[in-house]
Formats: C-alpha cells, structure tokens, sequence
C-alpha cells in the first residue's frame, strides 16, 4: 500500500456503541493510546459524525438505536465507510436471541469492513482501519477514471 | 424580569456497558444542579431472559459478556452460585486461580478509571500515562487466559486454563514494576494542585447516604462504610488473606466521601491488589483446576440439581451478586444478575445535586460506571423554549476551561 | 441495634420467634473456600407476603442491613404464584462475620403487590421499580413511575419479560440476528 492524495486528509474516526458490552469499545480506546498511537497518522476518534470519514460500530443493535444509527450514517459526509467491530456487531453473538435487537449492523446500514473477534485485539482494529484506508484509494481512484 | 427558568439538561442517552445503561436529566440554574433525575434501561439485551433458555456452562460465556471491564466479576459470581446449589468442590488451586485473575482485574479497571477520571479533568497527559501503563496488566492477563477483555476463564467447578510457568515470571516482572510505579500514581492523582482542587468537596455522599441507598465498592468505602467483601464474607482464596479494607483514611485525612476520595480509594487499592497476587502466587497451591475437566459431565451434574443459591463478588466496582435456582432441567429456573453499579448508579440524584455543571463529568465518572454516559445532552430553555444541544465534547470542553481557570 | 454478633443460629432463631407462624421455612446454607475454608454464611427464611415489611423491620432492629437487591422469577407457566427474593446482609464491615439474609416469599399472579419498603431503606426504590417492570408486582406506596428504569421506554405494556404465563415476552419479538445474516465469508484481500 502506498500514501495517496487521498491520505491527505487522515483517517477520523465516529464510535458509535449500538449496546454493546463494552469490551469492543475499551479496546478501541485502548489501540488509540501510546502503545499503538495511530495518532501519529492522524487517525483519532472525532466527537461529531460531521468531522468523520469512518463509522466504527459496535454491538448488536437494540431496537432503540435502529434509528440513532441511520441518523448518524446519514449525517455523514461522503465518501465514508462504516466499519463493524467485534462479533455481536455482525452476527449477535452471545446475544442473538436476545428480544431487544433488531441488528446485526449490515441490516441497517451497509458496511464495508468486519473486525471480528469477542473482543478484537488492538492490532485488529489497527488492521481494520488499514483496510478502510485501502477501501478509500479505490474509491478515490475510480474517482479520476 | 424572570429569566432565571430552571433549565432541563437530559445528559445520556445510555451507556450499554453495564447492564443498566442510563439517562440523567438534570434540572439547573445558571451553572448549578437544583436537582436530577436518571433513567437507566436505552440498550436493554434482556441477558436474564436469554439466560433461562441455556445451560449454566452456555450461560458462564454470556457472563463474561455482560460487561467488557468485568470480565471475571459476573463469571465469577454466577459460578460460585451453581456450585453452591449442585455442591461441586472447586479444587483449591482453583480458588487462587481465580482469585489471581481477579485481582488482576481490579488493578486494569482502576487504572483504566484512573485513566478517564484524568480525561474528564482535561489531563490527557495523565490518561495517556495510565493506560500506557495499563497496557502491561492487559498483557499478563493475556498471558493467563489467552485474551484480554472477555477471559472466559471460569468454568463451573474451576478455571479453564492454569498458569503456567511463563506467566509466573511475567506477573512477577509487571509486579515489581507496578510497585515502583505506584509513588508516582500517588503523587500524580493525590498531590496534584488541580486534581485537588477539582474534587476535594464535590460529589459528597454522605456516610447516612451510602449506607440507605446500599452503595458497595469503593463508593462506600470512600463514604466510610468500610464493606468489602473479600474480608466481612470470604470466597475463594480471600478467606486465607489477611485483608484490611480500604478506606480514604489510609491517606492520612478524614472520610469526606468527595470525589477526591474515591480516587484516594481506587488508587490505593491498586496497591493492596499487587499484595494479594503476590501472596496467592506465593501460596498457590498444587493439583487440578477443575472440578470435572468433561463438560458433559459438569452439565450431568447441574441438571440433576434443584435448589437456590446466591454467588458474590467484589468486583472492582463493587459488590455483584448473582442469584440462581435450579429445578431438574438444562436451564436454571431463575437468574437474577445484580451487577456493582446497580447499587451505585442510584445515588447520582444525591450526588449531582449542589454541583457546578462544569463538574459534572468528573463526578459522573467518580463512582466508576461507564463513562460515555455524556454522549449528548441537551439544554432546554424553559422559560424561552429554546432548546441548545451540548455534545459531550463540550461538556468536556467546559470541565477543561474550569481547570484552565484555576491552574491561573 | 445490638452491637453483639449475633450467630446464624440466633438470628435466625430471634426471627422465627417474631414472625411466628409467618415462617414457613428457614435454613442456613454455609459454604467454605480457599485452603483455610472458612466459611461463609446464608440464612433462607421462607414467610408469608404479608409480613415482609415486618420482617425487614426486625431485620434492621439487629444490624443496619445492607439490601443488595430484591430478585424475582415466575414459579412456572402454569403456577399461579411468582417467587420473590430480598437479599439482604447485615454484619457487613465486620471481618469474616457477614450473613445473607435471604427472605424468600410467593406472590400471587392474581394479586400481584408488595407493600414498599422505602420508609425503611430509601435506596430499595430502584431494585422495587424493577420488579415492576420484569415481573409486573405493583409496589404499594411507591408513586406511579414518569417513565420506564430498567427496560427501553417503548417497550410494550402488559409484557413482562420474566414472567412465563400468557404476559411472557411473545416469540414475535425475537430476531434471531444469527439466521437473518452474516458477513460474507470470503476476504478480498484487497489490503495487499
């Protein structure tokens, strides 16, 4: 992979929890602090789905979210990318039976990377980032064609 | 002229990270809390009802997964109940085990709250700090159990994998480094000017208080109700310890029951958990991990069982409880979960009222629920009908110019 | 208050003699850990509905008691009782010498209330709330709720999630997010 004009502008990321246990989201914060430091390419979690290219999801989505979730997808500048992390997020995992979820994530939204794992370690959500970013020169160049 | 209307300010809506995610809506004038309000329950997964449908060994993974932080606590309990009710013997090098990961899951929580207290004061300094340095409990509780949120290690009748001789000498290592770290934390948390300032006399709980609304864990300690379950109520290896709860006092000041000494708490039960390990590791004793290494014969055994039974855990929060009943069938019967922040979450009324909005997040945060708690809040002009929204961002940012105003 | 400790024995003995005929049952549970195996304390006292606010009141005359929390569950499908639990501890801060106190009570489907407990704990308010929501028991003397504490504020009314007769959540509402769809199984790879 090689820096593009696209990578002009870094990555920023929205977290939305969409009920999910919380180990997802800690770990998501973990891989932002100096061990990992994505910082450093200006990857950061933003405070306003405005400011932001990527949606980082996580959870099974109860039936109260369905609509916060699409509020915020909507908000969202193009071109963006939605990605999914942790197992409860794309399946339900341990909670797909519960009677209070109307996921998983792609059912409401599209979504363009899986972060799989109960929960996915810091790397993996490292990785899932550079994923996106490669989702994102694609997109930009079939932009030039 | 009557432009002084109280304001409404719902702060939430949720935090799913516990089982009781919440909404505050708090009613001010000008800068201060007249009084509030909380609604809890936006991201409810119904994990009792789930649980009623499943075997105790499918229900110890759905446990693990009620809260990220506590990875242990609910597995714990909920284990300890069923092997009270099917009378299974938990091997003794099991209860250290367990008593070791456990502990190590207090020092990573209280770090990582540690961590978010010193954000929401506007020190990300400090926060970078302290989870750096949590990095290093994560690693040995991934040497042990092989993943660093969600463990999954307890198992009906013991723990599912034991700790090696690798490990031992890693958790020796981030020991003794913890331990050198630790007049650091003190003095970065405890002495600073501004940390000082920002919570000595706010977010009081007074000790009446704690004690009628039943608060546990290091909220009641801070109030001086020195409960703790590890020394009035011993389970596992906690019983051939010889603990002393923590209380404020040990810094040498009286109990206030303000948000500086639920820091002064947590801090240094930081330091009392590198002793338990150190001792458990010292003393662990020899021979199985579990009770029955086949699951089908553990599940044999449940279904055979009928009866009640309640299993506790100090968690790093708090007291959680776990009340089971079993009748003769693959599922229990009933399973009540009774997480920490259940018996805490409730004095936030208490708590908020009198206090600056700017001190919100800190005080917020001070009884350790989940933090993102101040996704959105929302400032309706009742007299005018206007409504402004604040995002959590800017309550953070009002918190942070209240610390720039008084490093002046 | 006595300051003395009390053994189980005693307490549960000082209960059994106050509530009388209410007591349906008691027993004490003790269960020992760790190499020392010291023990641990449960008493299970099983009384009547009527007198639950009684029994916490004599319950606090021994030792300020810590309330944990108040647990319910449907007895069956074709019961006509629900089961209710309020978990109590009292010598709480006294090294090694703290009881659960556990008092056990049927409450029928048809005349589902329990009297509140708040004039005596303040903090059994939330945990009483709850069983009104799961179990569908109204509390007397607690004012009607502005909103729902523990389940999402659009959750339907007259569906009780813990209760397993005819109000027992409807299969209707279960998604089973496991079957409606998965990610694809197939990577790319376009990283490289």
């Amino acid at each position: 992979m090689k820096l593009t004009t696209s990578f002009n502008r870094s990555l920023w990321v929205f977290h939305f929890n969409s009920g999910s246990c919380n180990g997802c989201d800690i770990e998501i914060v973990a891989s932002l602090t100096p061990r990992y430091d994505p910082e450093r390419f200006g990857v950061k979690l933003v405070g306003s789905p405005r400011h932001a290219d990527v949606l980082l999801v996580t959870g099974p989505v109860t039936n109260q979210m369905v609509d916060r979730l699409q509020r915020i997808y909507a908000q969202m500048p193009e071109p963006k990318i939605v990605m999914v992390v942790g197992t409860c997020a794309q399946s339900g995992g341990v909670f797909s039976t519960s009677y209070n979820l109307a996921g998983p994530v792609d059912q409401i939204i599209s979504v363009d990377v899986y972060v799989p794992g109960c929960a996915p370690r810091p790397e993996a959500i490292i990785q899932g980032v550079v994923t996106a970013i490669a989702k994102f020169e694609r997109l930009h160049g079939s932009a030039k064609q | 002229m009557t432009k002084k209307a109280p304001y409404i300010v719902p702060i939430g809506p949720i935090h799913p990270a516990l089982k009781e995610p919440v909404h505050i809506e708090l009613t001010v004038v000008g800068e201060e809390v007249i009084s509030a309000e909380f609604t809890p329950g936006q991201t409810h997964r119904g994990i009792e009802w789930m649980g009623l449908s499943r075997n105790p060994v499918q229900i110890i993974h759905l446990t693990d997964r009620i809260c990220g932080i506590c990875g242990v606590t609910h597995s714990l309990a909920f284990a300890r109940a069923v092997e009270q009710i099917a009378d299974i013997a938990v091997p003794e090098r099991a209860d250290y085990i367990r008593t070791i990961i456990a502990e190590f899951e207090r020092i990573q929580s209280h770090l990582l709250w540690a961590g978010v207290a010193a954000h929401e004061l506007g020190f990300d300094t400090l926060f970078y700090l302290t989870w750096r340095v949590r990095e290093e409990v994560m690693d040995v509780i991934e040497c042990i159990t092989g993943n660093r949120v969600s463990y999954d290690i307890i198992q009906i009748g013991g723990v599912r994998r034991d700790i090696a001789e690798v490990c031992t000498e890693q958790i020796r290592k981030c020991l003794d480094n913890y331990k050198g770290l630790f007049g650091k934390l003190k003095e970065l948390f405890l002495e600073d000017t501004v940390i000082n300032s920002r919570c000595k006399g706010i977010g009081i709980l007074s000790f009446e208080d704690a004690m009628a609304y039943s608060t546990v864990g290091p909220t009641a300690r801070a109030s001086g109700c020195i409960a703790d379950l590890r020394v009035d109520y011993p389970y596992a290896a906690y019983g051939d310890l010889n603990l002393k709860p923590i209380v404020p006092t040990v810094y040498g000041h009286d109990v206030n029951g303000d948000t500086y000494d639920r820091i002064v708490v947590r801090i240094f039960e930081i330091a009392q958990s590198i002793e338990i390990i150190e001792e458990c590791l010292t003393n662990l004793p020899t021979g199985p991990i579990l009770w029955e290494e086949k699951v089908a014969k553990i599940l044999a055994a449940c279904k055979k069982t009928e009866g009640e039974a309640v299993g506790r855990h100090e968690a790093p929060r708090g007291e959680c409880l776990h009340y089971v009943a079993m009748d003769k069938a693959d599922a229990p019967i009933a399973w009540k979960v009774k997480a920490s922040s259940y018996s805490n979450l409730h004095v936030w009324p208490l708590i908020l009222k009198g206090a600056q909005l700017a001190d919100i997040p800190i005080i917020v945060a001070s009884i350790d629920p989940c933090i993102s708690c101040t996704d959105r809040v929302a400032v309706t002009d009742v007299g005018a009908g206007k409504t402004k929204i604040f995002t959590k961002e800017e309550l953070t940012k009002m918190s942070y110019e209240k610390t720039r105003r008084m490093q002046k | 208050m006595t300051d003395k400790i009390l053994s189980p024995e005693s307490v549960t003995d000082r209960l059994t003699t106050i509530l009388g005929a209410a007591v349906i049952s008691s027993r004490i549970q003790t269960r020992a850990e760790g190499k020392e195996k010291r023990e641990n304390t449960n008493i299970w006292i099983m009384i009547q509905r009527d007198v639950v606010h009684t029994a916490v009141e004599e319950l606090m005359k021994i030792w300020y008691p810590h309330l944990s929390c108040i647990a319910g569950y449907d007895k069956g499908e074709t019961s006509p009782y629900l089961r209710v639990q309020y978990i109590f501890s009292i010598y709480g801060g006294v090294s090694a010498s703290e009881y659960m106190i556990i008092f056990s009570l049927d409450v029928p489907k048809s005349d589902a209330r329990l009297p509140t407990i708040t004039d005596l704990l303040e903090g059994a308010e939330f945990t009483e709330r709850e069983k009104t929501e799961y179990l569908g028991i109204t509390i007397d003397g607690l004012a009607p709720a502005t909103h729902k504490f523990f389940l999402p504020q659009d959750f339907p009314d007259n569906i009780y999630p813990l209760r397993k007769d005819d109000k027992k959540i409807p299969g209707t509402m279960v998604k089973d997010l496991w079957a409606r769809g998965r990610p694809p199984t197939q990577f790319d790879g376009s990283e490289e």
